[in-house]
């Protein structure tokens, strides 16, 4: 199996260290750069398939960097992780290219739910019905069904179970969620992810023997056949 | 109050300085004219009296005073100007000039000599001849054959040349004071306009400043007046609010620096011990850990939050979009039902009038959130949170009326406070908030120039009222 490469750039050693660590334990193989232009030369010869990008750096900007590894042609995803929360910073952050913004501290479960859904992205572009198990959603009709059986969602539910499809088989984090399905980047929206959770789960699982929506506790939420 | 621009205050109290002198100069103007021109024909008066006097002296002349008075009433061009009436005490009326036609002028009871005005009746073939001023004098003419007799001698002149007279000074007067009005309010216009010209130039300049960019200063004209002063003390001004500003941003983001690198380390830490943990105990621990973390998270970014919203109360570029308020409340109500629903409390909404603002969309549903979310806590199961949008004024006023128990007076302004809880929680469920919520809420009202006031609900709960200036489209 070919192992997943990412490069993560942060100049906190004591931070690129656990981020190292728990990456390799999950599977990934990773490399670190603390320093800007060393970073740019990497990028430059080695085909990442994401990168972890710290916005403060010695050098050469975190923003910079992400400029010019695009005009280098890099594709890869960036995950780019900021100290600064403003909707301004995150705006200038996505439209250096970055291909999604995570706010320090985060938890480490947070950083691969977000690098897990980076790399699966565009794995199901332009499929039109996504599949997990006996359920079935086809997006251009915007029909639910689970074992031929239809299910009638509100336009809120079926973009948050559409998301959590996409996403089929990894954990998606509430900020996650919260930032994707109601787009929003503040903490007062907890609860209502707990209402919505609870109105999908008696319309996709009651009704029906295997149970598809998964909670995994102090992080978020799964679709799955198989019980993680 | 309504606001009257400083060059209309200007021309107004110019204007009505002037008005008021030359209502005291021309009233001085008339009356002076007046008095003058009826001491004119009072002169004439006696003068006239003298003529008819050197008659009567003049001996054997009595017979010739009535020829006198012909020709003296005829060759004037009026013959309704002067008249005449002599009586003799002892003989009764001697003579009359012919213009009376008969009508006797009354002897005066006083002879201080003044002439008095009175009303003659009026004679069918001179209707302007009614008022007259008449002068009346007793003379006493001693002769040698037998005593003296006692004449009253009563020459009087019509007032209506006097009149006119008059009448043309006031109309010339009235005339020069409207054009001098009217020549000062322009002279005020340009004077006012010329003058405020500069202060309008820097009122632009310096907005332009604050919103674009806090670099620019105003210029100097360097001749030290006035507004030179003015323009170095706004720079003054700018310089320091430049700094703090500047010092403001630093410590922002030093403070997430600071703050947020360590935590970061932390939560990394702690949560690839907790993947690694095989002890359930130990396990619990962590997680305990993880939450305090978790919370000293939220609290560092809501402080940091506050501080930015703080900073930027002011800023222009802040109120950047047009933001339907209706719009926003709609969003956020579909949202929260089904929350509010969770906890068996219904949510009503209610808009009906246009309601732009300027603002930021993401901060303005950042308040209704906060207000709801607080409503449906304190709200008891089955009863009602009602979001109501209406203008008020030049104001929108954005209501969220619970019905819970209400907050008492003296902790309205407290709640407002950061880290303020209210001692006794409606149920308990105040763990997870930071007591920043409402010092949000206020700091991003004032952010848009708007405030937060807290009344009582009819139902016994409490309303929340944020008001923001509208933005007309």
């Amino acid at each position: 199996m070919v192992r997943v490469r990412i490069l993560v750039v942060e100049d906190d050693k004591k931070v690129s260290s656990f981020i190292r660590r728990g990456l390799i334990e999950d599977g990934f193989a990773v490399d670190v750069s603390g320093d800007g232009r060393e970073a740019f030369d990497q990028v430059l010869h080695e085909p990442y398939d994401a990168i972890v990008l710290d916005i403060m750096l010695p050098h050469m900007d975190g923003l910079e960097l992400l400029g010019e590894i695009r005009e280098q042609g890099c594709r890869a995803p960036v995950l780019v992780l900021s100290a600064k929360d403003g909707v301004m910073d995150r705006v200038r952050g996505l439209n250096a290219g970055a291909d999604d913004y995570l706010v320090k501290p985060f938890s480490f479960a947070e950083l691969t739910a977000r690098l897990r859904a980076l790399l699966r992205r565009g794995s199901d572009l332009g499929a039109s019905v996504l599949r997990v198990g006996d359920l079935q959603i086809d997006l251009s009709t915007r029909k639910v069904t689970r074992s031929a059986t239809r299910i009638s969602l509100t336009p809120k539910e079926f973009s948050f179970l559409e998301y959590l499809a996409r996403n089929r088989g990894s954990v998606v984090t509430r900020t996650m969620i919260s930032e994707h399905v109601w787009d929003r980047h503040f903490d007062t929206f907890s609860n209502v992810i707990d209402v919505y959770i609870r109105y999908l789960r008696a319309k996709i699982d009651e009704p029906f023997e295997t149970k598809l929506i998964h909670t995994i506790r102090g992080v978020g939420y799964v679709l799955s056949e198989e019980h993680p | 109050m309504r606001k009257i621009p400083i060059r209309w205050k200007l021309i107004l109290l110019g204007w009505s300085l002037a008005f008021g002198i030359a209502l005291v100069l021309s009233g001085v103007l008339y009356f002076r004219s007046h008095d003058q021109l009826l001491h004119q024909v009072e002169k004439t008066l006696e003068w006239k009296c003298d003529e008819v006097i050197s008659v009567l002296q003049s001996p054997g002349a009595e017979g010739m005073l009535q020829r006198f008075l012909d020709v003296e009433t005829s060759y004037r061009s009026s013959p309704h100007t002067y008249f005449y009436q002599i009586w003799s005490e002892r003989r009764g009326l001697l003579a009359q000039s012919r213009n009376l036609a008969g009508a006797e002028l009354s002897t005066p009871e006083s002879w201080d000599g003044d002439p008095v005005v009175i009303e003659i009746e009026p004679d069918p073939s001179s209707p302007e001849s009614r008022r007259i001023l008449l002068r009346s004098e007793r003379l006493e003419i001693a002769a040698r054959d037998r005593q003296p007799e006692v004449f009253v001698i009563q020459t009087a002149a019509s007032l209506v040349p006097f009149e006119a007279a008059v009448q043309r000074v006031f109309r010339a007067a009235t005339a020069v004071v409207v054009l001098g009005l009217g020549a000062i309010f322009f002279l005020l216009w340009f004077v006012t306009t010329r003058s405020l010209r500069p202060v309008a130039a820097m009122t632009s300049r310096a907005s332009r400043i604050t919103a674009e960019s806090l670099e620019e200063r105003l210029p100097l004209t360097g001749t030290g007046d006035e507004l030179d002063q003015l323009a170095i003390v706004l720079n003054d001004m700018l310089d320091r609010i430049g700094t703090s500003l500047h010092q403001m941003e630093r410590f922002s983001s030093e403070v997430a620096h600071e703050l947020r690198t360590p935590l970061t380390r932390i939560r990394g830490e702690i949560d690839l011990l907790q993947r690694s943990e095989k002890s359930d105990t130990r396990k619990a621990q962590i997680e305990t850990i993880i939450e305090e973390i978790e919370r000293l998270s939220r609290l560092c970014g809501r402080l940091l939050f506050l501080a930015r919203i703080d900073h930027q109360a002011g800023d222009s570029s802040l109120l950047g979009e047009s933001v339907d308020l209706n719009e926003v409340a709609s969003d956020v109500l579909e949202q929260l039902t089904p929350l509010a629903h969770d906890q068996g409390v219904e949510l009503r909404g209610d808009a009906n009038c246009a309601t732009l603002v300027r603002g930021s969309r993401a901060l303005l549903v950042e308040v209704l959130l906060n207000l709801i979310h607080n409503a449906i806590r304190a709200t008891p199961e089955g009863g009602v949170v009602s979001v109501s949008i209406e203008a008020d004024g030049a104001d929108v006023c954005l209501s969220v009326e619970d019905e819970g128990p209400g907050i008492p007076e003296e902790q309205r302004e407290l709640i407002f406070q950061r880290f303020y809880r209210i001692p006794v929680a409606s149920n308990g469920s105040t763990e997870d908030g930071s007591g920043l919520g409402l010092a949000i809420v206020r700091g991003i009202a004032q952010a848009h120039g708007g405030r937060v006031e807290l009344g009582d609900a009819p139902g016994g709960g409490s309303v929340f009222r944020v008001l923001l200036p509208a933005h007309s489209a």
